[in-house]
C-alpha cells in the first residue's frame, strides 16, 4: 500500500540529535543495568528460605550486591533512579526491605562520586540499611526519613539524614559521622564501638554502647556527662 | 518598527514549517500582563514591548519566527488540551501543596516540553532568543537547562548537580509526562519557592492560563478530567484552582454577579455526560380531531348541527332535544416523543454524601437527567431527606442544567420520609400529560409502604433505581414486580449504571391486574 503522504515527507524539518536523547538513552540502559542486576542479587537472596537480620547475612547480601555491581557504570543520579524504580514497585520487580535496602547501600559505597544525595521525601518506603558501611571519605546525605539500621557498621563516612530515623541507627559503627535531624527510634547506637552520631531531636531509647559519642541535641548522653 | 508587518511576513513559512495548524494570524499588541505573549482562544497577540527588547539583540523576523514557534508548539506539542495541562497541574500541586508553586511548576514545565519539541523536529531561533531573555533564578535555571539538553551554549546560570538532574527528565516522552513533571516540581521547588517569595517576574514568555483554551476545550477537559481522577476531592482541589477562569468562560451559575463555579457540580455534570443512557420514547401525539363525547340538553342559543336526532326522538325543542358536546380524541399519533421526567433523590444520612465521596445516587441521577435533556424534555427535581421536617430541596420543572445538578448535589443528610402530597402537586406542573417518574434511593424510607402504594397507583412510566441491597428493597420488589409501567435497578458501582433503561416498560398501556399476574416477571436486575 503506498503511502498517501509520501508526497509530503520533504515538508517535515529535520530531526536533529540532541544531548538529551544521549542522556536519556543512557540513563535507560544505566538503570536497566542495575535492575537486571537487581533481579540477580533477588534471586540469590530468595534461596534463603528466611531472611534473618544478623551479620552473617547482612556480610552475605552486601557482598553479593557489591558482585553483581561490579561491571556496572553508575553515577549518583542512577541511584536515584534506582530508589525511584524501587519504591513504584511495578510487578516487574520486587522490593524486599532490607535486602533491598543493602543494595542501594553498595551502590552508595561504590559509585565514583564521593559525594550522594538521595531525595527520599517522595517515596512511600522507608529504606533500612541505608549508609551501610559508608567508608571513610564518603558522604551520603539523605533527604527525608529513613528506616531502621542507618549507618549500620559505618568505616569512617559522614551520614546525614534530614528527618526521623528509625530504630537500630547506628548500629555497631566503627568510626564516622552520622547525623539525624529529627528524632530516632529504640536501640539508637546498639553495639556501637566509635564515631559520633548525633540526634537534632529526640532518641527514643539508647542500645548497648560500647564506645563513641551520641548526642541528644546539644546534650552528650554518651558517655553521659558528669 | 512595524511588528505586524513582519508577522505577515513571516507567518507563512512558519505555518507552513509546523504543517499549518489551525491558527489565525497573530497580533501584535501592547499586552497588560508580562510575558512576551498572549494566548486566547486560539488567537496568539505577542507583546510589542518584548519584541522590542530582543530587537535590539536580533534582527526582527529572528525574533518573530522564536516567538510564533513557541506559541504554537503549545498548540501542537505541549499541552495539547486542557485535559492534560489539568493533570499536569494536579501532579505539580499534589507534590508542591499550593497553588501559586503548582502553576509555576505546570508553566515551566509545559515550555521546557514545547521548546524542546521545537528545537528537536524543526529548525527555530528559540535557542537565540534565550541567550537574551534575561529573568531571574528560575529562568537561570531553565536556560542553563537547554545549554545542557540541546548542546547549545545559552549562558544561562545554574547549580551544575540540579542541572544534570533536571536534564535526566525525558520531556519528549509524552507517556511519562506525569511522572516527568511530578520530579521536575520536586527538583526545582527551591527555586520556585524563591521566585515566589521575591515575586519576581514570571516567565520571561508568559504564563499559560484557561485564556488559551476556548469553552469548547475547556468542557471536554473537564469531562476527561473528571473521568481520569481517582475521586472528587482531587477533582475539587484542582478544578477549584481555576475558578475565576472558569467563571469568566462561564461555567459559573450564568446568572448575576458573584455566581461562582461550583467544582462539585462541575464533577457530576462532566462525569454524567460518560454514560448516556437509553429512553424509551413514548407515543405523545394526540389525533387533534372532536369527537362526540357526551350528551347535554339543547338550548335555543346552542348550534343546531350538533342536535343528536335519536337521543333526542326527532324533536326540535328546547330541553328535550340532545346535543353532542365533543372533546379531542385520545388516540395516539405515529411520533413518539419525550414526556418530562420527576427525579426524586434520597439524600438521608444513609447515602454518600456527594460533596465527599463520588455518589452513585447522584451520578445515575445526573445521567438520567442528561438524556432527559438532550432530548428536550424538562426534568424537576425533588431531592428529600426527612421531607416532613423540611429536609428537601424541590426544583420545578426546568432545562436549567446547572440548577438541577445544584438540586442533586444538596446533601441534607437526615432521616428518610418522602411528602407524597410534594410528589403528586409537583407532577401536576408537568407540561406533559403524564410525566416520567425517577426514584433513586436506598429504600430504607420510613413511610416505605406508602410510598409503594402511590407508585402503583400512580400514572406513568416509573424508574426506580436503589443503591445497595436491603430487606427493604427486597420487599418493594416483591410488591412491585407485576406492575407494568414500574422497572427497579440496582447500582452499586458505576459499571452498573449503563444498565439503566429509562422508561422502560411491558406495555404503554393499562392492563387489568389479571394480565399482569400471568405476565412473566422481567425486572432488570
Amino acid at each position: 500500500m503506498v503511502n498517501p503522504f509520501q508526497a509530503f515527507r520533504h515538508y517535515a524539518g529535520v530531526r536533529r540529535e540532541l544531548p538529551l536523547d544521549r542522556i536519556i538513552a543512557q540513563r535507560d540502559h544505566v538503570l536497566q543495568q542495575l535492575l537486571q542486576g537487581y533481579q540477580a542479587f533477588v534471586e540469590e537472596e530468595s534461596r534463603q528460605l528466611v531472611w534473618v537480620v544478623e551479620q552473617g547475612a547482612l556480610s552475605r547480601a552486601y557482598t553479593t550486591a557489591v558482585d553483581v555491581l561490579q561491571d556496572i557504570h553508575f553515577t549518583a543520579e542512577d541511584i536515584e533512579d534506582m530508589c525511584t524504580e524501587l519504591d513504584g514497585a511495578s510487578g516487574a520487580i520486587t522490593p524486599l526491605g532490607a535486602p533491598s535496602g543493602l543494595f542501594i547501600a553498595a551502590m552508595c559505597n561504590h559509585t565514583e562520586e564521593r559525594e550522594i544525595t538521595l531525595n527520599l521525601r517522595s517515596m512511600t518506603r522507608r529504606w533500612p540499611f541505608l549508609g551501610y558501611r559508608l567508608p571513610r571519605g564518603r558522604r551520603l546525605f539523605l533527604e527525608g526519613d529513613v528506616g531502621d539500621f542507618v549507618g549500620a557498621l559505618l568505616e569512617g563516612g559522614e551520614v546525614t539524614v534530614t528527618g526521623n530515623a528509625g530504630n537500630y541507627a547506628g548500629i555497631g559503627m566503627r568510626s564516622g559521622t552520622l547525623q539525624i535531624g529529627y528524632s530516632s527510634g529504640k536501640n539508637t547506637g546498639e553495639g556501637m564501638r566509635g564515631g559520633v552520631l548525633r540526634v537534632q531531636g529526640r532518641i527514643a531509647e539508647l542500645g548497648k554502647i560500647k564506645q563513641g559519642a551520641i548526642y541528644e541535641g546539644n546534650q552528650q548522653v554518651f558517655p553521659a556527662e558528669p | 518598527m512595524n511588528w505586524q508587518d513582519v508577522i505577515v511576513d513571516i507567518w507563512p513559512q512558519v505555518r507552513r514549517k509546523h504543517l499549518w495548524p489551525e491558527l489565525a494570524m497573530p497580533l501584535v499588541d501592547d499586552i497588560e500582563t508580562p510575558g512576551a505573549m498572549r494566548m486566547h482562544d486560539k488567537q496568539i497577540t505577542l507583546n510589542v514591548e518584548t519584541c522590542n527588547t530582543l530587537a535590539e539583540h536580533l534582527p526582527a523576523a529572528i525574533v518573530a519566527e522564536a516567538l510564533l514557534d513557541h506559541g504554537i508548539s503549545h498548540y501542537t506539542r505541549c499541552p495539547w488540551d486542557f485535559a492534560t495541562h489539568l493533570q499536569l497541574y494536579s501532579t505539580a500541586k499534589a507534590e508542591l501543596g499550593r497553588k501559586s508553586l503548582a502553576k509555576l511548576a505546570t508553566d515551566s514545565f509545559i515550555d521546557v516540553v514545547a521548546n524542546t519539541s521545537c528545537v528537536k523536529d524543526l529548525p527555530t531561533p528559540i535557542p537565540d532568543i534565550y541567550r537574551h531573555l534575561g529573568g531571574g533564578v528560575l529562568e537561570g535555571a531553565l536556560t542553563a537547562l537547554y545549554t545542557h539538553i540541546w548542546g547549545m551554549d545559552l549562558q544561562g546560570s545554574g547549580d551544575p548537580a540540579l542541572v544534570r538532574r533536571l536534564g535526566r527528565i525525558p520531556y519528549l516522552d509524552r507517556q511519562q509526562w506525569i511522572p516527568s513533571v511530578r520530579r521536575f516540581s520536586r527538583l526545582l521547588q527551591p527555586l520556585f519557592e524563591e521566585e515566589t517569595r521575591q515575586q519576581q517576574t514570571p516567565l520571561a514568555l508568559g504564563r499559560h492560563s484557561l485564556d488559551s483554551y476556548s469553552p469548547e476545550e475547556v468542557l471536554q477537559g473537564l469531562q476527561a478530567f473528571a473521568q481520569q481522577v481517582s475521586d472528587i476531592q482531587q477533582f475539587r482541589d484542582t478544578v477549584g484552582d481555576f475558578t475565576e477562569d472558569l467563571e469568566r468562560l462561564g461555567f459559573g451559575a450564568g446568572r448575576g454577579l458573584g455566581c461562582s463555579v461550583d467544582a462539585d457540580v462541575l464533577y457530576y455534570m462532566q462525569l454524567a455526560q460518560t454514560y448516556r443512557l437509553p429512553i424509551r420514547s413514548l407515543p405523545m401525539e394526540r389525533s387533534g380531531s372532536l369527537e362526540p363525547y357526551s350528551h347535554i340538553p339543547w338550548e335555543a342559543s346552542k348550534p343546531v348541527q350538533d342536535i343528536d336526532v335519536w337521543t333526542s326522538f326527532g324533536k326540535l325543542l328546547p330541553g328535550v332535544s340532545q346535543t353532542w358536546v365533543r372533546r379531542e380524541g385520545s388516540t395516539y399519533g405515529q411520533r413518539e416523543g419525550t414526556p418530562d421526567c420527576l427525579v426524586m433523590l434520597d439524600s438521608s444520612g444513609s447515602m454518600t454524601n456527594p460533596r465527599e465521596h463520588v455518589s452513585f445516587a447522584v451520578l445515575g441521577a445526573g445521567c438520567a437527567v442528561e438524556a432527559y435533556l438532550r432530548r428536550e424534555a424538562h426534568v424537576a427535581v425533588y431531592n428529600f431527606s426527612d421531607a416532613y421536617m423540611d429536609g428537601k430541596t424541590v426544583l420545578p420543572f426546568g432545562a436549567d442544567r446547572q440548577e438541577i445538578y445544584r438540586g442533586l448535589c444538596t446533601y441534607h443528610g437526615g432521616g428518610t420520609s418522602l411528602r407524597l402530597r410534594d410528589i403528586e402537586a409537583l407532577r401536576r406542573t408537568a407540561a406533559s400529560p403524564v410525566p416520567d417518574l425517577l426514584l433513586i434511593t436506598d429504600m430504607q424510607i420510613t413511610n416505605l409502604e406508602e410510598v409503594i402504594d402511590y407508585l402503583i397507583g400512580v400514572d406513568g412510566r416509573i424508574t426506580v433505581v436503589h443503591i445497595g441491597e436491603n430487606s427493604a428493597t427486597d420487599r418493594f420488589r416483591q410488591v412491585t414486580r407485576h406492575h407494568p409501567r414500574l422497572r427497579v435497578f440496582t447500582v452499586q458501582d458505576h459499571q452498573d449504571i449503563p444498565q439503566i433503561v429509562l422508561g422502560q416498560v411491558q406495555s404503554y398501556f393499562a392492563i387489568s391486574s389479571h394480565r399482569a399476574a400471568s405476565a412473566p416477571s422481567s425486572s432488570w436486575l
